[in-house]
């Protein structure tokens, strides 16, 4: 919207008398020769004194009234300790008595315990109760149940012997192989117990039945290995490594070559590490 | 406005010296010497009798609240015509209000143009004290309603500096405090509103 030299813009901060000096001089003289800017001028001039001279409305009646009222209702909110408020001193009362009391719950500790009542008694009154005493806590420690040792499951490793062989001998200078069952200490020793052992023992026999297998001899006197020895189908080798892994973790691979015969004789070796 | 206002700045700031150490009737009597300008301003901005009214106490409920927070970095008036400002601005701002807005124009189109009674009822209550004819009365009253609805009309930021330059004659330096907006910003947008009038109010100037 351009007038000539001048924009409508020019001719609104006129009449703010905030056009630049030289700029309002150019602009009045342009004004005695443009009807135009002229007409700019006079409407913006008759719109700005109409604006002006707008009623001037008074405030409801009222107002100032409800403004108080408001102001009063909002300090009686505010203010716990009114009178006036009967619902928030009971409320508030409440919360401080429940809080008081969860704070002295968590923190009290009676300040003096009971004085314990000590006996008077003679140095030899005193040694013949200590006796009694100390027998008194050996006995509890003899009838308390032992402390369950941490169960640990053992490592087995299976490995084929000559069937020739003869298991009574000394093996990989281990001991001596003999029958039957017996019981000894595994290392390490505060995991193990002879109840241990023995229930070791059974479920690996009973494995090994059950997978088809005959016990030919056991070696319980090492601290460390039970030895097991065994014969087996070879078919059933599979299986009975199968049901052991239930007992212990398998630590080789079973490097069995099937001989002449179907029946195998192996060495089963339970051992902790 | 301007000069009329810092000379009574002073007399402000008794008031909220007064107000700060617990005397409330300072209070009321920044209240009832505002009132009746901040009704005005708020009725210029919003359109609408009833939402002036809300606006406004809304106004001294917040100069109330915020008094004591009052640094005095500015003039009395020209913070409590900025808590008017952003009042008036959030409420044209808000959806509710358009909505509204919507609803009522179509409303006024049902009653031929012409506001609802008790609107007219008040607004004749509070015209000055003078006895024009019932003629003269008429014609002023529809003028004033058409440069209202005219006002009603503009964007918001238009429509408060307009206000506030030819309503209320604050300079620009005073609309660029209450409002925030450089000077700049406020003649452009001082001009684009005049254009907008001028254009609505041509036949009835």
């Amino acid at each position: 919207m351009f007038y000539h030299k001048f924009r409508a813009k020019d001719i609104s901060l006129l009449i703010d008398g905030r056009l630049e000096d030289k700029r309002a001089l150019l602009l009045e003289e342009h004004l005695h020769s443009c009807s135009r800017c002229q007409h700019t001028l006079e409407s913006f001039k008759k719109l700005t004194n109409a604006m002006g001279h707008l009623q001037r409305l008074n405030a409801p009646v009222g107002l100032a009234q409800n403004i108080q009222t408001k102001i009063n209702t909002k300090k009686t909110l505010k203010n716990p300790f009114s009178r006036f408020n009967l619902i928030y001193i009971p409320m508030s009362a409440l919360g401080v008595a429940i809080a008081v009391i969860i704070l002295i719950s968590n923190t009290y500790e009676p300040l003096h315990k009971p004085y314990k009542e000590v006996a008077i008694m003679s140095t030899e009154e005193h040694t013949i109760q200590s006796k009694a005493k100390a027998k008194n806590d050996y006995k509890q420690t003899e009838t308390s149940a032992p402390p369950m040792p941490a169960i640990t499951k053992p490592f087995i490793r299976i490995l084929p012997i000559s069937p020739n062989q003869d298991t009574d001998k000394t093996v990989n200078g281990v001991g001596s192989l003999s029958k039957g069952l017996r019981t000894a200490k595994l290392a390490p020793e505060t995991n193990t117990s002879d109840n241990l052992d023995k229930t070791l023992l059974s479920s690996a026999n009973r494995l090994i039945t059950k997978a088809g297998g005959q016990t030919i001899a056991v070696n319980t006197e090492s601290d460390t290995t039970i030895y097991i020895d065994i014969k087996i189908q070879y078919s059933n080798i599979q299986t009975l490594a199968a049901s052991l892994s239930n007992i212990g973790s398998i630590n080789n691979s079973i490097p069995i070559t099937k001989g002449n015969s179907e029946v195998v004789t192996l060495r089963i070796e339970l051992y902790y590490k | 406005m301007g000069t009329e206002l810092n000379s009574a700045t002073d007399e402000d700031a008794k008031s909220i010296k007064a107000f700060r150490a617990g005397d409330i009737n300072a209070f009321n009597r920044l209240l009832e010497k505002y009132m009746d300008r901040i009704f005005n301003v708020c009725y210029r901005f919003l359109g609408d009798y009833e939402d002036a009214k809300d606006a406004s106490q809304d106004v001294f409920l917040k100069v109330y609240d915020s008094l004591n927070k009052f640094r005095g970095d500015s003039s009395f008036y020209t913070w409590l015509y900025k808590i008017t400002v952003n009042t008036c601005k959030n409420k044209l701002n808000s959806i509710e209000y358009r909505l509204f807005r919507k609803m009522g124009i179509i409303i006024k189109k049902d009653c031929q143009g012409k506001p609802n009674k008790n609107s007219l009822d008040e607004y004749i209550q509070n015209l000055p004290n003078g006895k024009p004819s019932p003629l003269t009365l008429l014609e002023y009253k529809e003028k004033e309603l058409t440069i209202q609805r005219a006002i009603n009309s503009l964007p918001p930021i238009q429509k408060i500096v307009v206000v506030l330059r030819d309503v209320e004659g604050f300079n620009y330096e005073e609309i660029a405090k209450i409002t925030g907006l450089n000077t700049g910003t406020i003649k452009s947008r001082l001009f684009r509103a005049r254009v907008r009038l001028r254009k609505k109010l041509e036949a009835s100037l």
